[in-house]
């Protein structure tokens, strides 16, 4: 009787264990599939979004001027350099690599939207697109007398414009950006103190040379090779991502110088009258192919006036 | 006699909960390869809209595209067509950014010429072998064509021609 007894205590033990592994066991089935359900779905919206962008920057390519990017949901997008290449991250999930446009763009925006436009780099014929692209809430803050040019750039972006830093009312975020023509210098300490989470650039337009600070310390300076650039160095995240975009951009005038060089060429074989000064051209244009910018404008401006002139002299005009 | 019924009970229960448990992973086992295959589907799909879209933006490309005294038109440039296939074979530039694809311009009209442009060829030619990069081994292969107007330098006179782009996956 008492073997019995103890038999069945043993069995109903038994059961509870088994009850305890088994539910154990679903439970923890339902607890994987439930989060590698959500990694998936997660990683579907990130295809779609990347696809939204993708879509987006095309229309810019092809008839857009500027746009904004309705990206859906609140989404972290990067933008990086990867080689020789520039790449959207959204996520930090789903990648995409950006083929032919240059793009300046802070490293990292988060939101629901972006603001894009597109502007042509000529130097002095087409070279590339340059697709500048923010969040809608980042900040761009032109400190003391500003350019004409700055009226140009699409009131999508979210713009102002201080004759002093006292007068800026904004706060110290990333997503801010202090922008100045004249020498920040006097305002550096104030910025350091006040804003050091968010970024400066000075662009010296007369020696054609942008300067940025990060957290109020100087990072150096780059040239820069006409407007689009000058908007390039406003919309980029920092100094590398500027460098980034100004190395992707001078590959790419190497290749067009390249095949402009080929095309003088050709004609230049079609047509030798004397006064057409083809060889003349060849050499500015090789300067550029070699990827020589020192004196680009300069040199800009001779390849432009000479082409200017085949077409005065009757000659087929390059570009 | 009842100890006996109870084992077979038991015996019976851890069946059932092991063959539910097999099922259940085997469901979730699909369900997670069929969810992954259409992430990998829409990656694809994207890549063919990015492809089908370089219809329209690839002869945009400022290395083909005619232009006026800096004035960008709506037309390819022959001679500039021709610059662009030596590039294209003696860098890497362009075999980095395309991948695998084959695209090719054919003159249509005021004449079909099937003769390939080279640089001794140029005046009397009718197609331009762009790029040329067919893997040895691909799944699939699309095909995008449309028309193009192309713009002939020496004679500063105007054809219609096709663009036809060949991509491999």
């Amino acid at each position: 009787m008492k073997l019995l007894k103890s038999k069945k205590g043993l069995g109903e033990q038994f059961n509870w264990i088994f009850v305890v592994v088994a539910g154990g066991i679903i439970l923890a089935f339902l607890v994987t599939f439930t989060f590698r359900y959500i990694d998936l779905q997660n990683k579907k919206a990130n295809v779609e979004v990347g696809r939204t962008i993708d879509n987006n920057f095309r229309l810019l390519e092809t008839t857009e001027f500027s746009l904004p990017i309705d990206l859906g949901t609140e989404n972290k997008v990067e933008f990086f350099c990867l080689g020789d290449d520039q790449t959207v991250r959204v996520n930090s999930d789903y990648e995409q690599k950006v083929k032919d446009t240059i793009i300046f763009a802070p490293e990292i925006t988060r939101g629901k939207q972006l603001a894009a436009w597109i502007y042509n780099w000529e130097y002095p014929y087409l070279v590339s697109r340059f697709l500048y692209v923010s969040g809608l809430d980042n900040k761009y803050l032109f400190v003391g007398t500003t350019p004409d040019l700055v009226e140009d750039i699409p009131s999508l972006f979210n713009i102002e414009k201080v004759s002093g830093i006292s007068e800026a009312e904004v706060e110290d975020s990333v997503k801010t950006k202090f922008i100045y023509f004249e020498d920040p210098t006097a305002d550096l300490k104030t910025l350091k103190d006040k804003y050091s989470k968010s970024n400066i650039v000075y662009i010296d337009q007369e020696n054609k040379k942008v300067t940025f600070y990060e957290g109020g310390e100087d990072k150096g300076d780059r040239d820069y090779f006409g407007d689009a650039f000058l908007y390039g160095a406003i919309f980029a995240g920092d100094k590398s991502s500027y460098e980034c975009a100004l190395d992707r951009a001078i590959n790419k005038l190497k290749m067009v110088s390249k095949n402009y060089i080929y095309k003088t060429t050709y004609i230049s074989n079609v047509d030798r009258r004397a006064e057409c000064r083809y060889p003349l051209l060849k050499n500015y244009l090789d300067k550029f192919a070699s990827g020589n910018l020192e004196k680009g404008d300069e040199n800009k401006d001779l390849l432009d006036e000479t082409n200017k002139n085949l077409y005065g002299e009757g000659c087929p005009a390059v570009f | 006699m009842k100890s006996k019924k109870g084992q077979m009970q038991m015996q019976e229960t851890i069946l059932v909960v092991f063959i539910f448990l097999i099922l259940m992973i085997f469901g979730f086992v699909l369900f997670f390869k069929f969810t992954e295959q259409g992430i990998l589907q829409e990656y694809l799909n994207n890549e063919k809209i990015r492809f089908e879209a370089m219809i329209t933006t690839f002869p945009l490309l400022p290395e083909l595209r005619c232009s006026f005294l800096s004035q960008e038109a709506s037309c390819v440039d022959s001679y500039k067509l021709l610059g662009f296939k030596y590039m294209a074979k003696d860098n890497n530039f362009y075999r980095n950014k395309l991948g695998a694809m084959n695209i090719t311009i054919y003159s249509l009209y005021p004449e079909r010429n099937s003769k390939v442009c080279e640089l001794a060829t140029i005046n009397d030619c009718g197609a331009w072998d762009l790029y040329n990069n067919i893997p040895k081994k691909y799944k699939s292969k699309y095909v995008v064509r449309s028309p193009i107007s192309l713009y002939y330098p020496d004679k500063d006179s105007f054809g219609v021609g096709e663009i036809v782009i060949e991509w491999y996956n």
